[in-house]
C-alpha cells in the first residue's frame, strides 16, 4: 500500500466518523426540537385550560333571567371577562395543529356566549345558551387536561 | 284570635324561621343568609343596596373615596360595628354583587387587611 493510498483510506475514516457524529448531532437537535415542540404544547394547553376555569368562574355568575337580575351585577363586565378569556385560549391553540378539535368546542362556546348576550341584549335569553356555554368549557377544560396527561405519557 | 295568641304566633314563627335560617349555606346563598342573619326586610335590603351604589358610582367616575365614611354609613344605616359592616361586604362579594365597592373597602385595609378579606384582595 502506498502512502498516497494510506493518505486517501485515513481521509476516507475520517470523512466516515465526520458523517456519523453530524448525523447522531443532528438526529439529537431533532430531538430536542420534537421535545421543544411538545413542551410548548402542554404549556399552551395548560394555560389555557387555567384561563377556561376563571371563565367557568365567571359563567357560573351569569343569570339565567332577566328579570330577576340582583342589584350590583354587571353582567356586561361578567361577559366582557369571559370574552377575554376566551380570546386568550384560542390564541394559544393552533387553528391547524393538533389540538384543533379543542379548539372547535371553544368556538362553539364562543358562539353560545355571543347568543347569550344578544339574548341578554334583547330581554329574551334562552336559558339553554348558559347551559350549552357552561358544558362546552367543561368539555374543553377536560379536553385539555386529558391531552397534557396523553402528551406526559400518563394515560 | 287574641293579641297573646298573635304574639304566641309570632314568637313561634321567629323561631322558627332563625332555625331554617341555620340550615342555610352561606357559601352557596350568602346574600339570603345575610338577610335572616340580619332579620332585614325587603326595605333594608335596599337601602345596603343605595349605600353600595352610591360608591360604585364614585367608583365608575373615579373620585376619591373615603372608606371610614362608606363604613360610618353602613354602620349608622343598621346601628351595626365593624365587624357585621365586614359580612355585608362579604356577602354581596360573594354573590358577585357590587364587587369593585367590595374590592375597594377590603384594599382600603392594606398592608393589614382582615384575614376575612384576603380571598377579596388575592382575587
Amino acid at each position: 500500500m502506498t502512502s498516497d493510498s494510506i493518505i486517501t483510506l485515513t481521509g476516507t475514516i475520517v470523512t466516515i466518523i465526520a458523517t456519523i457524529i453530524t448525523i447522531y448531532y443532528a438526529q439529537q437537535a431533532k430531538n430536542y426540537k420534537e421535545q421543544i415542540k411538545l413542551d410548548i404544547r402542554k404549556i399552551n394547553l395548560s394555560g389555557s385550560s387555567e384561563r377556561l376555569k376563571r371563565a367557568q368562574d365567571d359563567i357560573r355568575k351569569l343569570p339565567t333571567s332577566t328579570k330577576n337580575i340582583p342589584r350590583g351585577i354587571k353582567v356586561p363586565e361578567i361577559i366582557s371577562n369571559i370574552k377575554s378569556q376566551f380570546d386568550f385560549s384560542l390564541g394559544t391553540i393552533d387553528k391547524d395543529g393538533l389540538d384543533q378539535d379543542i379548539r372547535k368546542v371553544l368556538s362553539k362556546a364562543q358562539k353560545k356566549l355571543n347568543s347569550y348576550e344578544l339574548g341578554l341584549n334583547s330581554h329574551s335569553l334562552n336559558p339553554s345558551d348558559l347551559h350549552d356555554l357552561q358544558s362546552l368549557v367543561q368539555d374543553a377544560i377536560s379536553q385539555s387536561n386529558s391531552r397534557i396527561f396523553v402528551l406526559e405519557g400518563k394515560a | 284570635m287574641n293579641i297573646d295568641d298573635i304574639i304566641e304566633k309570632i314568637n313561634k314563627l321567629e323561631y322558627q324561621v332563625s332555625t331554617l335560617s341555620e340550615c342555610i349555606d352561606s357559601d352557596r346563598y350568602p346574600v339570603q343568609s345575610l338577610i335572616l342573619s340580619m332579620s332585614w326586610n325587603n326595605d333594608q335590603l335596599n337601602k345596603a343596596h343605595d349605600i353600595f351604589q352610591v360608591y360604585d358610582e364614585k367608583l365608575e367616575i373615579k373620585e376619591e373615596i373615603n372608606w371610614t365614611e362608606f363604613e360610618g354609613r353602613l354602620k349608622d344605616e343598621f346601628s351595626i360595628g365593624y365587624q357585621t359592616v365586614k359580612s355585608i361586604v362579604l356577602a354581596f362579594y360573594n354573590n358577585h354583587q357590587w364587587v369593585d365597592v367590595c374590592y375597594g373597602y377590603a384594599m382600603s385595609f392594606e398592608p393589614t387587611t382582615p384575614i376575612e378579606f384576603h380571598s377579596i384582595t388575592r382575587r
